[in-house]
């Protein structure tokens, strides 16, 4: 069963879903899982709960019509000024991702593929393909060289993802694919996997004291856009 | 006369003169007339045919390939599909036959290509590849296509007659997404669209004799769009600036020659192609039609509306086109 989790106000401490077997109840992961913590850096605490309201946001941009096509020039995060998928004419893979998450109230913060290693909004939760099998949670984000994907959840051991990449519908754009061996065609490529530290907050950022907060941060976003 | 009373009289006639030189303006400015299509169709994935005044255009509702003769109002179904999904159309130069392409919505990664006779209103062919994208040679005999499966390790450049016979694989490749474009009879150009930005290399492919050359290393490349068999506009960022800028690309010359600070969404050329083409700029969240004429860039006083989502541009000698939210526009206007 391919578990897409839609939160819609709601928080997502303690949500259990993903593959079985998995370890994503927050915990900390030991052994070869455990690291060290802080933005780009594997964490040495509790594991942030998981992020599934990052899928509904993102789902908005895969259902827009006429679509949103794929390119990475400036602003590759779109204007801030609104929220969802309304005014967005072109996203690369990062700004679909950032999006998603800002939608979601999780982050600040348009980020690429490298930025989003010394963000301190994220954590590094796995560090191996290894980790990140055991681990991944639905809105997680899997960074490999040069890509990022918004992963969504297990049906056996394929995996459902949401991406923005140069092809499918004309120009590209946000698109969900479903890979029978993600591992096995980009484990080579894989950088980490990244959550919110503000995951367990979902459901206060997503409400009026969220939106409070992103307001006050548009002049962060703003700046790191230019 | 006071003196106050000159500067009142000097401003109110500056004034005046400021409000006319608007109200021309505006008046100048042409509005686009929408054209209503007779089946109330949304119009997508459109191609116009010049001379004919007709566009080809995938109705999704009743998941059909139809043409539209703008002169006598009038549709007709091409071919109706079963399989809902279809997510590009690519038309032959001639006007004759068209690729259309369906994706598994379930997946986003299974897909089937159909070759239909645009003429005899069918379907000739599926052809057995997962296509990733493809690009018609100028005479619509061949064609080039990026066979990729993201469930196996198929990842090769191939070329074939349009209805997927004569299958010929001219280069293994390694990266997700590519761009290529037919250059003459039998070479190809062709080279990696990364997905984050990242130095690529621009390759030449001699399909008779299997040789790759280096045309281009190490650029920044983004959004291309081809204007001639011997001129591409490209994107292009400089090392270490995110800021795309237009370029054309000589392929001849192997020369990148600056055009202008802003990127086009879609340009599309002229009657005499390489010197003249229009295209559609965005800027400060503006949307405008512009001409380039040689390597000048002049602003084409058509009004647009802010919201205007134009997914489709194409222009004959006297009127321009476009589709903006699934409904045809045209506004009358001399390119030359």
């Amino acid at each position: 069963m391919i578990i897409v989790m839609v939160l819609v106000g709601a928080s997502c401490v303690g949500f259990v879903g993903g593959r079985q077997g998995a370890n994503h109840t927050g915990e900390m992961v030991t052994g070869e899982d455990s690291g060290t913590s802080g933005g780009g850096e594997e964490v040495t605490g509790p594991i942030p709960p998981s992020c599934g309201g990052v899928i509904e946001k993102a789902q908005a941009y895969l259902n827009r019509s006429p679509h949103i096509v794929y390119s990475q020039r400036q602003p590759h995060c779109g204007s801030f000024r609104d929220y969802g998928p309304g005014g967005i004419t072109w996203l690369d893979c990062s700004g679909f991702a950032s999006r998603a998450y800002r939608d979601a109230g999780l982050n600040t913060s348009c980020f690429t593929t490298m930025s989003i290693r010394s963000n301190s909004q994220f954590v590094k939760v796995a560090s191996t393909v290894a980790q990140a099998k055991n681990i991944l949670s639905p809105g997680d984000l899997i960074v490999i060289e040069g890509h990022v994907v918004i992963f969504v959840g297990w049906s056996g051991s394929s995996m459902t993802v949401y991406e923005s990449t140069p092809s499918g519908l004309p120009g590209g754009g946000p698109i969900k694919r479903v890979y029978r061996d993600y591992f096995g065609r980009y484990g080579r490529r894989f950088v980490g996997v990244y959550r919110s530290t503000k995951c367990g907050d979902t459901s206060k950022n997503m409400n009026n004291t969220g939106f409070s907060l992103l307001t006050k941060n548009y002049d962060n976003f703003s700046q790191e856009v230019q | 006369m006071s003196k106050r009373t000159k500067w009142i009289i000097i401003s109110v006639v500056i004034s005046y003169l400021l409000i006319v030189i608007l109200a021309v303006t505006v008046l100048k400015q042409k509005t686009p007339e929408q054209i209503s299509n007779p089946d109330g169709d949304s119009i997508n994935m459109a191609h116009y045919v010049n001379d004919k005044e007709t566009i080809y255009y995938f109705e999704n509702k009743g998941n059909t390939l139809k043409k539209w003769d703008l002169a006598k109002s009038q549709t007709e179904t091409i071919v109706k599909l079963k399989d809902i999904g279809v997510d590009w159309v690519e038309y032959s130069p001639n006007n004759t036959m068209a690729l259309v392409h369906w994706t598994n919505p379930e997946d986003g990664i299974e897909n089937k290509t159909w070759l239909v006779d645009l003429v005899n209103k069918k379907i000739v062919s599926e052809i057995q590849d997962s296509i990733n994208d493809v690009f018609w040679r100028m005479d619509s005999k061949k064609i080039a296509y990026h066979n990729i499966d993201f469930n196996s390790d198929v990842n090769s450049l191939v070329v074939s007659n349009p209805d997927g016979s004569g299958r010929q694989e001219v280069a293994q490749l390694d990266e997700d997404y590519y761009q290529f474009y037919w250059t003459d009879e039998n070479k190809l150009i062709y080279f990696p669209l990364p997905t984050e930005s990242i130095e690529t290399d621009l390759f030449e492919l001699n399909i008779n004799n299997g040789q790759t050359n280096t045309l281009v290393m190490q650029k920044y490349l983004g959004n291309n769009f081809k204007i001639s068999n011997s001129v591409i506009l490209f994107e292009m960022s400089l090392k270490g600036s995110e800021d795309y800028k237009l370029y054309r690309y000589d392929i001849n010359n192997n020369e990148f020659i600056f055009l202008d600070n802003n990127v086009l969404a879609k340009p599309i050329a002229s009657l005499d192609q390489e010197k003249l083409f229009i295209g559609l700029e965005l800027k400060d969240g503006n949307k405008s039609l512009v001409k380039f004429t040689n390597f000048s860039k002049k602003k084409i006083r058509v009004s647009l509306d802010e919201l205007n989502v134009i997914t489709d541009l194409f222009y004959d000698d006297k009127t321009i086109y476009f589709v903006d939210n699934g409904k045809l526009f045209k506004v009358n206007y001399n390119i030359q």
